[in-house]
């Protein structure tokens, strides 16, 4: 698993459940329509992606604020620096 | 006949049939962990110990931050087996709040994983629950006056403490698991916060009536949901209409995916919900059965699996009446809560005939349905009352990310109807539709005097004042806020 395969599969499961396509790195957490619900199926459906269990608290920390941050609180989980 | 909780807990010796399950997470992944009830009991009378060792017993006023883990519920039960009374707080609480409870309620301990102790000692659950060769079943106790203090914001949005009572507490549960049918086969999950009493009360609940519990909390109730497969849920009508939200998207069956594969009683109270969303759960083979109770009072009316009629609350589990008014009275014969506390101290005992401030009605089959707050009643011109939180609901629904209010406003000569529908943003959204929306409610269009809707944005600081500490919409903080704000 290196940081291409975490970033594009938050990415490509955030667009899938919220049903928005323009969702990039650069999106802010606070302007993609999700409710609290949307963002565990998020959780659950990346970890099902990534095979592996992700700290919820890392994943709901509050310094994501945005897709990117959100990738790279992940990176930092799973230790990835490259 | 179990008379206490040190019976309840007793009680659970030698009980391996039934079970706690719960999630860790281990190298990147979740790990099912189960207990049974027999080594619940064990963990106890271990934790009982390290307690004792530590100074903490009978009588001993402890501060406990409680969160969803085991081994809080362990620390917890045996601070009851102990016979010591612990000021229960959540985690997130701030250092200040905690720090002047414990002056309040002059607390000699700490459980906590915070360094800040207030200058008392300070213990984490982890080290309380570490093995101990010195157990050995304590003393029986049973609680003349209050087992715990707790703290509930109620409707008022401001933080009460409340004294606990064992009786109550035993009665209340038992009462409720048994109208319920609840079954040694059943898994109850219980994910809301434990600082939130009704939660210990379900565990006290399950070990009492032998059925198998689940913890899970508030961030990884999806996966124990799907990892653990409880048969029991009770959650707030917000999950249930995130839940149906995100089912209107896919074509997948999102709740049955998420429900998992067991699941077989869906109990939503705390708030009112929404009749569509509980018929789109009915017609998706999900039923919800909705309950209501107080945390004065603990369940008094509730749907059950034999008889569930949509739209109501259920039919009565203790004795009830309504007044000339409507209000809903209650009279347990065991409440809950013994009265409220102020600076430390138990201001006059609660009654146990008791108003609930809700106004209800019973239909001609028993089955309760409750039209909001007295207090939030608006009374119309034509003298036709309204209770605006069912209709604040309704609106809540319609427009996604807001909170609504409805209140009466004083025009130059006359009184208006005021409906502000408030959100972070409104920005990239078409208010004129929304306001379409709403006027096209049936309550909106049955409204004979004349009304205004408008649009309040908050930012998320000023948002979070409209909330209690629990997280709650608070209409009253809401109604405060707008009636002062300059508009």
């Amino acid at each position: 698993m290196n940081r291409s395969d975490i970033c594009s599969c938050v990415l490509d499961v955030v667009r899938d459940i919220s049903e928005d396509s323009t969702v990039s790195y650069e999106t802010e957490i606070d302007d993609i329509e999700l409710d609290s619900i949307g963002w565990m199926r998020c959780l659950v459906a990346i970890e099902e992606k990534l095979g592996c269990a992700v700290d919820p608290a890392v994943f709901f920390s509050g310094i994501n604020d945005s897709i990117e941050k959100l990738c790279g609180s992940l990176l930092q989980y799973f230790n990835i620096t490259d | 006949m179990i008379e206490c909780l040190y019976d309840a807990f007793v009680s659970a010796s030698g009980n391996t049939e039934n079970y706690v399950d719960y999630l860790e997470l281990e190298n990147f992944a979740y790990k099912p962990r189960r207990k049974t009830f027999d080594q619940v009991y064990r963990d106890i009378i271990n934790c009982c110990a390290n307690l004792s060792e530590r100074g903490i017993g009978t009588d001993t006023v402890v501060a406990f931050e409680i969160e969803n883990t085991y081994k809080c519920l362990i620390c917890d039960s045996a601070l009851i087996m102990l016979g010591a009374r612990a000021v229960i707080s959540r985690k997130n609480d701030n250092a200040d709040v905690l720090d002047q409870r414990i002056a309040e309620f002059s607390a000699e301990y700490l459980i906590s994983d915070r360094k800040v102790s207030g200058g008392i000692p300070c213990f984490t659950a982890e080290e309380l629950c570490e093995k101990n060769e010195n157990g050995k079943l304590p003393e029986r106790h049973i609680y003349n006056d209050d087992m715990s203090i707790m703290f509930s914001s109620g409707t008022t949005g401001i933080p009460k403490a409340l004294g606990i009572t064992e009786k109550g507490s035993v009665w209340s549960s038992n009462n409720f698991f048994r109208f319920m049918k609840f079954n040694s086969g059943d898994k109850f999950l219980i994910f809301m916060p434990l600082s939130n009493y009704q939660q210990r009360f379900l565990f006290w609940g399950c070990i009492m009536n032998k059925v198998n519990a689940s913890i899970g909390n508030d961030m990884n109730l999806l996966q124990c949901l799907t990892h653990l497969e409880p048969s029991i849920l009770l959650a707030p009508p917000n999950f249930f209409y995130n839940l149906y939200c995100q089912q209107q998207k896919t074509e997948k069956d999102v709740i049955r995916a998420s429900l998992g594969k067991n699941m077989r009683y869906l109990l939503t109270g705390m708030a009112p919900i929404d009749n569509e969303i509980l018929w789109f759960f009915h017609e998706s083979g999900n039923d919800i059965y909705q309950i209501y109770g107080q945390t004065e009072v603990g369940m008094i009316c509730c749907n059950t699996v034999d008889e569930n009629r949509i739209g109501t609350v259920g039919k009565p589990i203790i004795d009830i009446c309504f007044s000339d008014e409507g209000e809903l009275i209650t009279n347990s014969p065991a409440p809950i809560v013994s009265g409220y506390y102020e600076n430390g101290r138990l201001l006059s005992p609660m009654p146990f005939r008791r108003p609930t401030g809700d106004m209800g009605i019973a239909d001609e089959d028993g089955f309760v349905c409750i039209k909001g707050r007295i207090n939030d009643t608006i009374v119309l011109r034509s003298g036709k009352k309204i209770n605006p939180a069912m209709i604040e609901n309704k609106i809540k629904n319609l427009v996604s990310d807001s909170e609504a209010a409805i209140y009466k406003t004083k025009d130059s000569s006359s009184f208006n109807i005021n409906i502000t529908i408030i959100s972070e943003s409104f920005d990239g959204r078409n208010t004129d539709e929304i306001r379409d929306k709403v006027c096209r409610l049936r309550e909106i269009q049955e409204l004979t005097d004349p009304y205004t809707i408008e649009f309040y944005e908050a930012d998320k600081t000023e948002m979070s004042r409209f909330y209690t500490e629990n997280g709650k919409f608070s209409r009253k903080k809401a109604i405060d806020i707008l009636c002062s704000s300059e508009r």
